[in-house]
């Protein structure tokens, strides 16, 4: 009797050990971080195609985007990987996520230090040739990185994904898109073999990079050209301004939800005058209406 | 990533209440190779650490760690080196180990191995105290096991101390593929757990593993953990109060009898059953009565024999042995110890035992020492460099050989003696010794007389490199593998060309300062064999340089041309006509197409080995076709796939 008593506390304990055991990492993130300043973030978005986007997590189409967190670092990205190579036969998507994937890993591993948003990319990219299984294409990218100790942003950018900072319903920083020329953004990119000199490839060296100190309650929405194309700033700093201040993750869902729907429903929209429209006219191109494309809407408040 | 909440309800009322507490790799320690470099985190050591990120997928990932070596094809290429006293390896050989640390120091209770690609490679489990005493958990032959990804649990030995830091030891020598492994978990304790819980704990642990996992996929792991309660009832250990000792550990075992036997006295009746008889029998080892000890007279039958007849047999032996042996009397006491079987001395395999008092134990011994492998001994300053100098200062004279891989005392001062010490060296091996500087490289410069050196993820630089190589003009192997600091590989190579040309073998593995005009030189050493050139980045468009190398290298045996991106069958057709010999050819990631390779293995009879993983050309089929055509080629296939879980060249 005493036996089976024993065995089913030890049972129990074990059973209790094995589901604690998740929810405990996660208990000690908050924990720490209701200490330190932290981004409170989430994510929204859209693939272009429902039909033939396959999901996966952090993945949106051939955008993808990730999150990481680090005793020093908070840091976010997104990327948007370049459709043009589905005719050779190359999935875009998997070029932006292992970038994304493996920016996360070099973050989580902890064992890079105070590391800069255009050293992760880099170092990032350079995976990419070090994988035994080549993974081709090319993609945009953007990171921002909040140092923890200093409350800097550190931020780079490669193409026209970006990123724009609020604050009491004001710009206070921004991305610079960085075309070659219309609709053709720098990009980081892995062409097949003997291909390289055909192919538009910008090292990571060309990210454009900057550094702003924020302040508690500042808004950052990072998100790739899906959005930036089809809905015009005024809107997205409109969105953006409900959220100063705010430290409900759920709250933060609710408008990124709404940014993202709104990027869709314009994106289809043939009568509106985008932004993507509107760069059109400006290069001699007769277009109006929303321009088609994934949508990731990556939304995070500075808490301090 | 302790588990917190089990440490809060921790001892209470009942003596017999066990917390386990579950934690992954917290950091890696050491290592004896990686795949990767390290200046990436691709298939590197420190993928280990933290949980499991591709478990339960099957396959070749850059995220796991992935060792530099399999099966036997760096031993029988032309740079493979033979065994020092290979009778001391035993049945259990291991080429690679690695060191993790854990959070929080615990009684091992059960340690899981999530292998994620080829496993089956793990031979052994070593635990070490805060004291610095190295204590086996486990030990069992390599497995050959179906292709799935799997946690391996292997069943423990209780050890009576806590620790966070382990050594697990590979042995890959048979394996098909590299094999990867994704994460290490510890199960334990925080206090000894009572023994007559021990039935009962593992029924709850194989509870624990199921709960954690849910899938099928970690079968095996169940059926292991099984076994573990089966052994143990079949040992009847679950029986034993806690008062009785628990057999001895084979390291305890060697630790008391390999430095102190050589004083116990024992009779050989005694010494040869204790051979091959497990450590639970230590109880023989203990000192026994002293024996008569007239000159020759009990040596039995072996007194007829003439004392070279019996030194020929005693070279048989191993070290373990010969400490044994030269218990019996006097007479084999002396022969045991007899220099002249202490001419070569491999003490890796007694890594976790070598210290300075059992080095002091051997020194009348080796006097007339010329080769010696104290790969992986003395670290975690168990030897300090000052030891090892005075060590080698007594023995070194005559040294030809010294293989020193992964000893934490090489630095500039112990290398700046060994080259003043040991003036005829011709092979020195000083693999993952990062903490030498161009100082003691420099030193080297004074050994004219070397042919082999071992530089592996050191951090040599190029100006010591090449004094070292104008210094050593009989140079035949040299290894410069993940030597991440030499600020032009081209240079190297060039000096290598002129000033030795005797060169045989040369591993460039990740020199990512490689260029054509590198390769290009190449060519000028006619007597190369083994040339490995893999994921050298800065070449993947090799032009023609490849060329030289075919054409200047008739004898070529093995060539590695991993991650070459760009090369493409006119690259390799120049090998087909000029090196008939080839035995190994690695085109992994490359743009090769089937045609070449169907010709490589028409024209090249000596070929042994074809690795065209993740050749975006050549497919499953063609690879199938091939097995079948050429049974005698191992031909490689590698792969990352969730969905297929077949082995590679398994037919």
């Amino acid at each position: 009797m005493h036996s089976i008593v024993y065995t089913g506390r030890l049972l129990s304990r074990a059973i209790w050990n094995g589901i604690t055991n998740y929810t405990t990492t996660s208990a000690e993130a908050s924990v720490s971080r209701k200490r330190e300043p932290h981004l409170v973030h989430a994510v929204c978005g859209f693939p272009k195609d429902f039909t033939q986007a396959i999901l996966k997590k952090g993945q949106f189409g051939d955008d993808a985007w990730f999150h990481a967190l680090s005793k020093t670092t908070d840091v976010i990205g997104v990327a948007d990987g370049v459709g043009g190579w589905r005719n050779y036969g190359i999935d875009p998507g998997e070029f932006s996520s292992f970038l994304m994937k493996t920016c996360e890993r070099l973050v989580c591993s902890g064992r890079l230090k105070n590391v800069l948003p255009a050293t992760l990319l880099a170092r990032s990219y350079y995976e990419l040739l070090e994988s035994k299984q080549p993974i081709l294409g090319s993609s945009t990218a953007c990171v921002i990185v909040l140092n923890r100790e200093t409350c800097q942003v550190y931020t780079a950018n490669i193409g026209d994904s970006g990123f724009v900072i609020v604050r009491h319903g004001e710009v206070v920083h921004r991305s610079e898109e960085q075309q070659h020329y219309f609709n053709t953004p720098f990009q980081l990119s892995l062409p097949p073999p003997g291909r390289s000199g055909l192919v538009l490839s910008d090292s990571p060296d060309a990210a454009d990079t900057s550094s702003f100190p924020v302040e508690d309650g500042d808004v950052i929405l990072l998100a790739t050209d899906g959005v930036f194309d089809n809905v015009p700033q005024q809107l997205l700093v409109t969105e953006m301004t409900k959220l100063q201040g705010e430290k409900d993750p759920c709250k933060i869902q609710g408008v990124a939800n709404s940014i993202a729907w709104m990027a869709r429903n314009l994106a289809f929209d043939s009568t509106f005058m985008s932004p993507f429209a509107e760069s059109a006219r400006h290069n001699g191109i007769e277009a109006v209406g929303g321009k088609p494309d994934d949508i990731t809407v990556l939304l995070a408040t500075v808490a301090i | 990533m302790v588990d917190v909440l089990a440490l809060i309800d921790t001892i209470t009322k009942e003596d017999n209440e066990v917390v386990f507490i579950e934690q992954f790799v917290s950091d890696i320690r050491d290592f004896s190779s990686q795949y990767g470099s390290d200046i990436s985190i691709s298939y590197t050591a420190y993928n280990l650490a933290g949980k499991p990120s591709k478990y339960p997928d099957y396959g070749d990932y850059p995220q796991a760690f992935v060792m530099r070596t399999y099966g036997r094809w760096w031993k029988e290429a032309p740079s493979g080196r033979r065994e020092f006293m290979p009778q001391n390896l035993g049945s259990i050989v291991s080429q690679d180990f690695i060191d993790v640390i854990f959070e929080q120091a615990v009684y091992p209770f059960q340690v899981n191995v999530y292998e994620i690609y080829n496993p089956g490679a793990l031979v052994r489990v070593w635990a070490r105290s805060v004291q610095g005493k190295w204590a086996l958990l486990w030990e069992g032959a390599a497995q050959t096991t179906r292709p799935m990804s799997r946690i391996f649990s292997p069943p423990l030995r209780t050890i009576q101390f806590p620790t966070n830091l382990l050594r697990l030891e590979f042995d890959h020598s048979n394996l098909e593929y590299y094999t990867e492994l994704d994460a290490v978990c510890l199960v334990g304790t925080c206090k000894p757990f009572p023994e007559n819980s021990l039935g009962t704990c593992h029924t709850l642990q194989n509870n624990v593993v199921r709960r954690r996992n849910g899938s099928s996929a970690n079968c095996v792991g169940l059926v292991n953990v099984g076994d573990i309660t089966n052994r143990i009832q079949e040992l009847n250990i679950h029986q034993l109060s806690p008062q009785v000792d628990i057999p001895t550990s084979i390291s305890t075992f060697l630790d008391h009898e390999f430095p102190n036997l050589l004083k116990q006295i024992e009779d050989m009746q005694k010494a040869n059953p204790s051979r091959t008889a497990l450590p639970a029998s230590s109880s023989s080892l203990s000192p026994q009565p002293d024996q008569p000890t007239s000159q020759s007279a009990n040596s039995g039958a072996f007194s007829c024999l003439p004392d070279e007849s019996i030194l020929h047999i005693l070279s048989y032996l191993d070290l373990k042995d010969l400490c044994r042996c030269s218990q019996v009397n006097r007479h084999f006491r002396g022969l045991a110890q007899d220099p002249h079987l202490y001419i070569e001395l491999g003490l890796r395999q007694f890594w976790h035992c070598v210290n300075p008092k059992s080095l002091n134990c051997l020194l009348p011994r080796l006097l007339y020492i010329q080769r010696l492998d104290m790969s992986w001994c003395g670290n975690y300053r168990d030897i300090c460099p000052e030891e090892f100098v005075d060590f080698l200062g007594c023995c070194g004279r005559n040294l030809t050989h010294l293989r020193l891989n992964s000893c934490q005392f090489v630095n500039d001062f112990s290398l700046e003696r060994i080259a003043s010490i040991c003036p005829k060296l011709q092979e020195l091996t000083l693999q993952n010794n990062t903490k030498v500087t161009s100082r003691g490289f420099f030193s080297l410069t004074a050994l004219p007389g070397l042919e082999r050196l071992d530089f592996y993820r050191t951090s040599v630089t190029k100006e010591p490199l090449v004094a070292i190589l104008k210094a050593s003009p009989q140079l035949k192997h040299l290894n410069l593998g993940s030597c991440m600091h030499i600020s032009s590989m081209d240079e190297v190579v060039l000096t290598l060309s002129k000033y030795n040309p005797d060169l045989v073998s040369l591993d460039l593995w990740k020199s990512y300062t490689l260029t054509s005009v590198g390769v290009n030189a190449l060519g000028k050493c006619s007597k190369l064999e083994e040339v490995d050139l893999g994921w050298c980045l800065s070449l993947s468009t090799p032009g023609l340089s490849l060329n030289s190398i075919a054409y200047g290298c008739p004898r070529l045996k093995k060539i590695f041309l991993a991650s070459m991106r760009c090369l493409v069958d006119y690259h390799l057709e120049p090998f087909l006509k000029n090196c008939p010999l080839l035995e190994q050819v690695d085109v992994l990631g490359s743009s090769v197409t089937p045609e070449i390779v169907s010709r490589l293995l028409r024209d090249s009879r000596h070929l042994r080995l074809v690795d065209v993983s993740f050749c975006d050309n050549i497919s499953e089929t063609h690879c199938d076709s091939w097995r079948r055509q050429y049974p005698g080629v191992n031909i490689k296939q590698s792969y990352q796939s969730e969905a297929k879980y077949r082995g590679v060249n398994q037919c």
